[in-house]
């Protein structure tokens, strides 16, 4: 069937129409408000955008990712633009709802009058899909994983059970297992709707933890977001941080806020997370452009499958956003559909769109495009002479990648002046070559693998004491004596280890299977690089392809092998964006050594394989074996329980203190309190004193004793950047303190 | 082959415009079930979310540290509800001497939901007293707020 250019352009004008009447009336009756504007933003821009660029021949969901990705990069130069206006005289406070109105609906116009233009007599072609029985049954099953993430952990904020999250987890295991049973009668399914249900539901068993921002790098982020709210302005005066250099959460949510009416925390905890799951749409999407298509439902359960995925990635809004451009460009760079010229224009879209979204992000890709680039212009002199092949059609030409670190370089280096950080890192990497070892615990993967090492934590904890009593000795501090803390010796504890369901050999047969099983996949992530240049010999992947992994494996090498550089860019974020790649690589390599085993077999065997890792790493299995710690996502207890999750208490006495440290004194409050007053104090201070040790705590100071810290007696502390709990000092606090605040659940002494 | 009248692709766009529509209102559903889920489960949740009482010392870096016998000094605390309702707090206020307890102002203050309310209390001490903590006590709540003194002898000449 085909639909006219301006039966399209109907359709925009009229929800154009309905989105700015919605956005003026403020009305939003059950959620409905909320739902168009939030749908309306993610598509409409980026359809006509999409149409402009004439991206065709290409699957309705990778062009609705495309979509998705055109549409946030839209609403970051309506960002922008709108914010722009604060250079006129009148206008000190420009990024406000209504100028933000006007100026998309300006662009929003211009688009349409564009598309208008240019695709006068174009048509757009739609064909429903058949849909058979069993397919039904597939697609209806997955939309019940987001509603249990959902209520599931709304009733663990409620301090009920986790048995909805239990069903969630095993449901999604059974359905990939299933998938697998039955492909055959699944030939012309769209895996991409399951995956990005998958996804979603797997981001919400984190995020919607807590009816506060939840996590470490997004209360931060959160702040930033507030203030370019607050100040109606994005301004590097605001915050001068590379934090706030990231569009990604400082402009685009605050679009998000006025259009969708959504509760700030939620844009963070609920719509982005909405838009990230895109992500494991576009692996899938890419590895079929490679694979058969279990494979690549396979290689996007792996991307999901890691603890990165779904604990860290939706308390890294900026990254998320980043890795959603990222996946994009990818899409764009390996597509057979579109052309030289469009997939260019894609990456320099793209690409500008993640230095917009995420520094640390656009660092990485700054080294691995250049090292692509310079590898493939060599490639193409020697791949006639070496490998009889000539491939002339490259996106990662010197032109866009110039173009992309130019872009850049003007970004970070000189409108937000924020690369300070990788300065810093240049200059600890170089300390640190002579120093190995010395700054984190991250070890190479070959003593992950072979010569794991032992650290004893109680030796560690000694020496971040001792470390930080160095560094306090330059601030004009007055310690109590030690006669006060005689009693008083710091020890790592460890309360709340799950009771041990099982016998003790089950259990630890059961947790050296887990053991086996991650290294497994260690194993088998090197084995996909490998994979990956016996493959590119064969032709089976592209030079691009090949170039990028091999930039990526180069890259984890050497985080891993200088440590210092995992504290800008920690390990499992740059190993989750090789999975972008690798994963597809992997499984081929595991379906490779098990070739002599029929196919459909093989598959099943690799689908178990993958279950069991998610099993492990979604902690379901631990928490029904028990003898670990808790999981935040499954219970209220557990290290990162008492670090992240943030109480309505705990908000409180944090603005009591906020609004109470006038003459700004230090303040003392172990990395977790520190991480929640990063996000919820107001601007005035930071508590910069992570070490709440007697010995090391200021008489003139404040002492901030969170829910865990007051009721459970617990501190966290990070030596070398691992997560610990401590004795926290309660008695020498009472001993020596003034109880000045007290909500039971949190404390402030003085 | 006969080419295609008008008619039939106007028949055609009106079942694709129904069958998209109805598609467009199952992803509807599906994406306003999420908001809808999510508001359902905070509407209805059996614990109500966390309420508590603030309870603090006012100007608290002015808190009497050093106490001379017979003079006067004065304190503030606030109670903050939080609870969600009206509460009356039953409060003591004490001296303690080590495992001792000098009683010397308790009562009950009501406050209303969401208010404040300040408490002005005095004490004088006969002797000098050792080192003690002055404490203020919501009795059912478990919650306390509490300060160190340290009894002096006056300096010469020092006003009392």
């Amino acid at each position: 069937m085909k639909i006219t250019n301006q039966k399209v352009l109907f359709v925009g004008v009229v929800t154009t129409l309905l989105f700015t009447i919605i956005v003026l009336s403020g009305f939003n009756f059950l959620f409905v408000g909320s739902t168009y504007s939030f749908i309306y933003l993610c598509i409409i821009p980026g359809f006509f955008i999409q149409r402009l660029l004439r991206v065709r021949g290409i699957s309705f969901f990778e062009l609705i990712a495309y979509i998705t990705g055109f549409s946030i990069a839209y609403l970051l130069i309506v960002g922008i633009s709108t914010n722009l206006l604060g250079f006129l005289p009148f206008m000190p406070r420009p990024l406000n709802m209504q100028n933000s109105l006007v100026v998309f609906n300006i662009y929003t116009i211009i688009l349409l009058l564009l598309n208008y233009r240019r695709e006068k007599n174009s048509l757009i072609y739609v064909a429903l899909p058949k849909v058979t029985f069993t397919q039904l049954f597939f697609y209806i099953m997955p939309f019940f994983f987001p509603i249990l993430a959902i209520i599931g952990a709304q009733l663990l904020n409620n301090n009920e059970v986790n048995m909805l999250l239990m069903i969630l987890l095993f449901s999604i295991a059974l359905y990939t297992l299933m998938i697998s049973i039955f492909i055959k009668k699944l030939e012309s399914f769209y895996f991409e709707v399951p995956i990005y249900l998958i996804a979603i539901s797997l981001l919400f068993l984190f995020s919607l933890r807590s009816s506060y921002i939840i996590g470490w790098d997004v209360y931060t982020e959160y702040r930033v977001f507030l203030l370019t709210e607050s100040q109606q302005l994005w301004s590097m005066a605001n915050y001068p941080d590379a934090y706030n250099a990231c569009l990604s959460i400082t402009i685009l949510p605050t679009l998000f806020h006025y259009f969708t009416k959504v509760d700030n925390a939620f844009v963070f905890k609920v719509l982005f997370q909405c838009l990230f799951a895109i992500t494991p749409v576009t692996v899938y999407v890419l590895a079929t452009r490679f694979a058969d298509r279990l494979t690549a439902f396979l290689s996007a359960f792996f991307f999901m499958s890691t603890l990165n995925f779904f604990r860290e990635l939706p308390a890294l809004v900026r990254q998320e956003i980043a890795y959603i451009f990222f996946g994009l460009l990818l899409l764009a760079l390996f597509s057979k559909q579109i052309t030289s010229l469009q997939k260019k224009i894609l990456f320099t879209v793209f690409g500008f769109s993640i230095v917009l979204s995420h520094y640390s992000t656009a660092y990485v890709l700054i080294a691995l495009f250049a090292f692509a680039c310079i590898c493939l212009i060599i490639y193409e002199k020697k791949a006639f002479k070496f490998f009889n092949v000539v491939e002339k059609d490259f996106t990662l030409k010197p032109l866009p990648v110039i173009l992309f670190i130019a872009f850049a370089i003007v970004w970070i280096g000189l409108i937000t002046n924020s690369s300070g950080n990788i300065i810093s890192t240049f200059t600890n990497v170089s300390a640190n070559i002579t120093n190995f070892g010395h700054e984190t615990l991250n070890t190479s993967l070959l003593d992950q693998l072979i010569f794991p090492k032992s650290e004893d934590y109680q030796v560690l904890l000694a020496e971040e004491i001792d470390d930080a009593s160095k560094e306090y000795n330059h601030y004009n501090f007055t310690y109590y004596p030690k006669s006060t803390y005689k009693g008083y010796v710091p020890t790592i504890i460890d309360k709340d280890i799950l009771p041990l369901h099982v016998s003790d050999q089950i259990g630890d047969i059961i947790y050296s299977a887990d053991n086996s099983i991650v290294k497994v996949m260690k194993i088998l992530i090197i084995l996909g690089f490998v994979g990956i240049a016996v493959l590119f010999c064969k032709k089976g992947f592209s030079a691009e392809y090949t170039v990028l992994c091999i930039g990526l494996a180069s890259a984890l090498i050497l985080i891993t092998s200088v440590p210092v550089i995992s504290l800008l860019y920690p390990i499992g974020r740059l190993y989750q964006q090789a999975l972008f790649l690798i994963a597809l690589p992997s499984i081929l390599v595991i379906s490779y050594l098990m070739r002599f085993i029929p196919y459909k077999s093989r598959m099943l065997c690799i689908t178990v394989l993958f279950i069991a890792y998610s099993l492990f790493t979604n902690t379901f299995i631990s928490q029904l074996v028990g003898g670990q710690d808790p999981e935040v996502i499954l219970n209220n207890s557990g290290l990162y329980y008492n670090e992240v999750y943030l109480h309505s208490s705990e908000i409180a006495s944090i603005h009591w203190l906020d609004a109470d440290n006038k003459e700004l004194l230090p303040v003392f409050a172990d990395i977790g309190s520190n991480e929640k007053m990063h996000g919820y104090s107001n601007n005035r201070y930071v508590a910069a004193y992570i070490h709440v040790f007697p010995s090391l705590i200021s008489k003139n100071g404040y002492v901030y004793s969170s829910y865990a810290n007051t009721h459970f007696g617990i501190g966290i502390t990070s030596p070398k950047d691992r997560r610990m709990e401590y004795n926290f000092p309660n008695e020498f606090l009472d001993s020596n303190k003034n109880l000045i605040y007290n909500n039971y659940d949190t404390r402030i002494y003085k | 082959m006969q080419a295609k009248k008008p008619v039939d692709n106007k028949h055609k766009f009106v079942y694709l415009v129904g069958k998209t529509t109805l598609l467009m209102v199952f992803v509807g559903l599906a994406i306003y079930g999420v908001f809808y889920a999510w508001s359902w489960s905070v509407a209805t949740g059996k614990v109500p979310s966390e309420t508590f009482t603030e309870l603090y010392f006012e100007d608290n870096l002015h808190l009497p540290s050093e106490v001379i016998p017979k003079q006067l000094y004065f304190f503030q605390f606030t109670l903050h509800n939080l609870e969600g309702k009206d509460m009356e707090y039953p409060y003591v206020v004490y001296v303690k001497l080590g495992q001792d307890k000098l009683i010397f102002d308790k009562g009950t203050i009501f406050v209303k939901e969401n208010g404040y309310k300040t408490v002005l209390e005095r004490f004088a001490t006969a002797s000098v007293l050792p080192k003690s903590k002055i404490v203020v006590d919501l009795i059912h709540k478990n919650q306390i707020v509490d300060f160190w003194i340290q009894g002096r002898i006056p300096y010469k000449g020092e006003k009392r």
